[in-house]
């Protein structure tokens, strides 16, 4: 009899001992039952997503492309939802979605605040930069508007530039697969157009605009695909100019130069063009998962925001990354068109104009 | 007491089942295997990254352990591989998880092939491990007497020489002879490839929007023949080049080997450490070269190898197979190995390391360079780029030469009872379908009396003609071949290149493709020194007409020392197919060189 006891002791121990290592044999996750939330994170985020899950046993994390998982949201029939509880992308892609499923039930719930917020930088090479502070169109002011204009010209066509430059190249990568590049590109428009409220008429109806825009496209470097953004290659290259000035989040470009070697920093200079833009950081729940107030609750989490914190993103009681600055002050709007669905007109004029 | 060692029993068997569920006999478990296919020239350093990860604590998935395998692979086979779902991995190597060709661009290339098929992309966009870019490289007096360093020089300078018929004559250097171009073949090689590229914007006038369109000007058609006629032979990988120019540098001829080579600046600086190879096998020292290279970073730019990271995006990799490939990759990325990547002459990838030595000035190197880059064409020009280069590439005037000495009629082992002359045959006609209509080729055998008539050791089955209108009737001579007698290695080898020499054609590459797997059994001659010189001479001085011998040492028995020192003699490579099975792949190697 005792020795059954010890038996069934033993079993009870291996049981334990299986439950403590995640490897339950009869069903159910080790970690939190049913309850773990499934969250889909722009690529941009990854590294904030995957400290979130290492940390945290009741998230899992997928990470794609914003295009990626908007092109199969839109699509998804009604009668379906999601295959995740939440989505963590810079705004307004999780609405840009839902304004594109029209006449469908919308898949997400109202996005959080501002979890993180970011803003939108103009990585120039350095010793191009006075070239472009005395060229007539930038004339100090080095922005979109600058950059849109010289774009695609040869740098011996601008005072001081030299022939081994090439031609003046700008980057920021697709608007339809990447969320920050989709935000630089609003950017570069409202600075184009003096105004942050464009709608679809504003940009397809606009000839100066549309020619403006595929000369700024055809000048964009057509480089070998790399899973590494316009900035990375960029950084990555020198001191060869693959591209001359790259637009990107501080998040992306602020932390990766204060980490570059030193021979490769000086030779990049972060812009901040006025009026600032910034990347914000939302979490959609999916209205209709069993998980949504969980998925919600992530918006609030700490490990979170920290993680956001260490990987660049500016959050209001996280000491920054090395190389995120605190200034320029981040103004209370995002600078993007309120209508998510202006976003999906530049997205559809981009893909329109000549390459 | 019963009662005692049935509880301590107990005990035991939860300690030791406790003990199983700890990582660490976890690792002795089956491991996660992760096959990784690599470009040629990365392969060591790789291999030696794979086995530090594998070694630390960082190879554990969930508990379980990653072991990373690395092969390498051409990147062009790797890519025709991948297009065609990597069929026979028995032949072919393992389905690989990760893929790393040396240029991005191979990506496309398998992607819009597959496209062209109606197939799914597997080839998604990669991180650089390291980066690259293509230089020219040039013997510093030749690159000296263009006005490097002052002159900032470009392909379409050192292109516009190649079709100078004064050749380096216009130079004021009329000992150096005509101008002679190194390139490599681009369905293997990523130099080729993506000199090839530059070759066609030099000739649009282009640097970026390269079209379908301009490769079908005329004007850039002609260009690009123009340019091919100037290749001394192609090949599969630059090492042939920079490994043969090494040796003529060593005998004070390699000025009059090679004039430019198209390469990555990592083979310059192992050429100018006197390693051209980048491998120093046991008791080789590395010794500089008495002329070094200097890399031209061409003035209208470049394309990088940027060595992706691809992780295959096909049904033979499982969602746990990617998961310890990223953890790979993420070791691969740390500083502190993209440093050993930096001593590989490499640039990092991970932008937190400097980049150093050896890229400095006296490896023939400028960190500051290049300052610009090419753009990479649309897939489809990719492909129609390698597709015409297969129409422009210079001709070729090749005499076969098969061994069909009774050694041949022995099995190959392995193969069903095939005789080793029957996979030589079936690997030849293969072959016989990569040359193009206007290639000249000719068929002989040899055996010691394998002729009635004199000379009896060599026989022509097939005069040297144009191929399109005697490929099958040559296929039919290869599959009737059969084993006979001796091998005179010697004497065969000296008929043959006094054919070719004494018929040579300046416009093509003149070249004898040898195969044998034996040595020298003629008594009457077994002067190899005297066929060493001979061959030597013809193919050094300003005005030779080189004639290349490429060797296939085939099978075990072959004398690949001596195979090697014919090749050398010719400025051309053995190949070594000494596992009968590999002799299709050697095949397609060999007749890469034309």
């Amino acid at each position: 009899m005792r020795r059954l006891g010890a038996a069934i002791a033993a079993v009870v121990m291996v049981l334990v001992a299986l439950a403590i290592r995640g490897d339950w044999p009869f069903g159910g996750s080790g970690g939190g039952g049913g309850g773990t939330v499934r969250l889909v994170c722009t690529t941009e985020l990854e590294a904030a997503c995957t400290q979130l899950a290492e940390h945290d046993g009741d998230v899992s994390v997928t990470v794609e492309p914003a295009g990626t998982t908007a092109q199969s949201l839109v699509g998804l029939p009604d009668n379906q939802r999601p295959d995740f509880d939440g989505w963590l992308a810079p705004a307004p892609w999780p609405q840009m979605v839902d304004v594109q499923r029209r006449g469908k039930r919308p898949l997400f719930a109202k996005p959080s605040d501002a979890i993180a917020r970011s803003p939108l930088v103009l990585a120039v090479r350095t010793d191009r930069k006075p070239v472009l502070d005395a060229t007539p169109p930038c004339s100090n002011t080095t922005d979109w508007k600058c950059i849109g204009a010289v774009a695609g010209r040869p740098w011996t066509d601008l005072p001081g530039g030299q022939a081994a430059w090439g031609t003046v190249k700008p980057g920021y990568g697709d608007p339809t697969a990447n969320a920050t590049a989709l935000l630089v590109l609003s950017q570069a428009t409202s600075e184009f157009l003096d105004t942050s409220d464009y709608s679809r008429a504003d940009l397809q109806d606009n000839d100066q605009y549309l020619d403006w825009l595929a000369g700024l496209e055809r000048s964009v470097p057509k480089l070998a695909p790399s899973a590494a953004g316009p900035f990375a290659a960029m950084l990555q290259q020198l001191p060869t100019a693959t591209y001359d000035a790259v637009g990107t989040s501080e998040a992306d470009a602020g932390p990766a130069l204060a980490a570059a070697a030193p021979d490769r920093r000086k030779q990049l200079t972060l812009l901040y063009p006025e009026p600032v833009v910034t990347a914000d950081v939302v979490l959609a729940a999916v209205a209709e998962s069993p998980n949504r107030d969980a998925a919600d609750g992530l918006a609030g989490d700490a490990q979170l925001a920290a993680a956001l914190a260490r990987a660049g993103w500016r959050v209001p009681g996280q000491p920054p990354a090395r190389g995120v600055r605190d200034t320029p002050a981040l103004p209370r709007a995002n600078g993007i068109p309120a209508d998510p669905g202006a976003l999906v007109a530049l997205q559809d004029t981009w893909h329109g104009v000549p390459k | 007491m019963k009662r005692a060692i049935g509880a301590a029993l107990a005990v035991l068997a939860v300690a030791a089942t406790v003990q199983m569920l700890t990582p660490e006999v976890a690792r002795a478990a089956d491991c996660i295997t992760v096959d990784m296919e690599v470009s040629p020239e990365k392969v060591d350093l790789l291999t030696d990254l794979a086995k530090r990860f594998n070694d630390s604590d960082r190879a554990d998935l969930d508990g379980q352990c990653i072991t990373v395998r690395v092969t390498q692979k051409s990147s062009g086979e790797g890519a025709s591989l991948l297009a065609d779902d990597w069929p026979n991995p028995k032949a072919n190597g393992p389905r690989p998880v990760v893929w790393s060709p040396a240029s991005s661009a191979w990506g496309q290339v398998v992607n819009q092939r597959r496209a062209d098929a109606g197939k799914k992309a597997i080839a998604p966009a990669g991180s650089p491990l390291q980066l690259t870019p293509l230089v020219i490289a040039m013997p510093q007096p030749m690159a000296e007497a263009l006005g490097y360093p002052n002159t900032p020089l470009g392909y379409g300078d050192i292109l516009r020489l190649a079709n100078d018929p004064a050749g380096w004559g216009a130079y004021g250097h009329p000992e150096w002879g005509p101008f002679r171009l190194g390139k490599t073949n681009p369905n293997f090689s990523t130099s080729a490839l993506n000199a090839t590229i530059a070759q066609y914007y030099a000739a649009s006038g282009k640097t970026s929007g390269l079209t379908l369109e301009d490769l079908n000007r005329p004007e850039v058609d002609a260009f690009a023949r123009s340019i091919e006629s100037s290749v001394v032979h192609y090949g599969d990988t630059t090492l042939t080049f920079l490994n043969n120019l090494y040796r003529a540098d060593q005998r004070g001829t390699g000025l009059t080997y090679v004039s430019a080579v198209a390469v990555e600046e990592k083979s310059v600086i192992d050429f100018n450490k006197g390693n051209p190879d980048g491998i120093l096998d046991p008791g080789e020292k590395a010794k500089p070269p008495r002329v070094p290279l200097v890399a031209i970073y061409p003035k209208e730019g470049t394309l990088f190898s940027d060595s992706p990271f691809i992780v295959v995006d096909a049904p033979w990799v499982s969602a746990k197979e990617k998961r310890a490939a990223a953890k790979f990759q993420r070791f691969v990325e740390e500083p502190v190995n993209q440093k050993r990547v930096l001593k590989f002459g490499f640039r990092p990838g991970n932008p937190k390391v400097a980049i150093g030595a050896p890229i400095e000035a006296k490896y023939g190197v400028d960190p500051n360079q290049p300052q610009t880059t090419l753009e990479l064409p649309s897939p489809p020009v990719l492909v129609g780029l390698i597709d015409r280069w297969g129409q422009n590439r210079k001709s070729a005037r090749v005499l076969i030469v098969v061994d069909v000495s009774g050694s041949m009629g022995e099995p190959a082992s392995g193969e069903g009872g095939a005789t080793k002359l029957d996979l030589v045959k079936k690997a030849a006609v293969a072959a016989l379908g990569e040359f193009k209509p206007d290639d000249d080729v000719g068929l002989w055998i040899f055996s010691t009396e394998v002729s009635r008539q004199e000379p009896t050791d060599y026989l022509e089955l097939m005069p040297i003609a144009p191929i399109g209108s005697q490929r099958e009737a040559m296929a039919a001579k290869i599959n009737d071949l059969v084993p006979t007698q001796g091998t005179p290695l010697y004497t065969v080898t000296k008929a043959a290149d006094d054919q070719l020499v004494q018929t040579f054609d300046a416009q093509r590459i003149n070249a004898v493709l040898l195969l044998t797997d034996g040595k020298n059994e003629d008594e009457r001659n077994n002067d190899l020194d005297g066929l060493l010189r001979s061959l030597r001479s013809r193919n050094e001085g300003q005005v030779a007409n080189p004639v290349r011998v490429f060797p296939i040492a085939y099978g075990q028995d072959a004398d690949l020392p001596t195979l090697k020192r014919i090749a050398e003699a010719t400025n051309a490579t053995v190949y070594d197919a000494a596992d009968p099975k590999s002799i299709n792949k050697v095949f397609l190697a060999v007749v890469s060189n034309f």
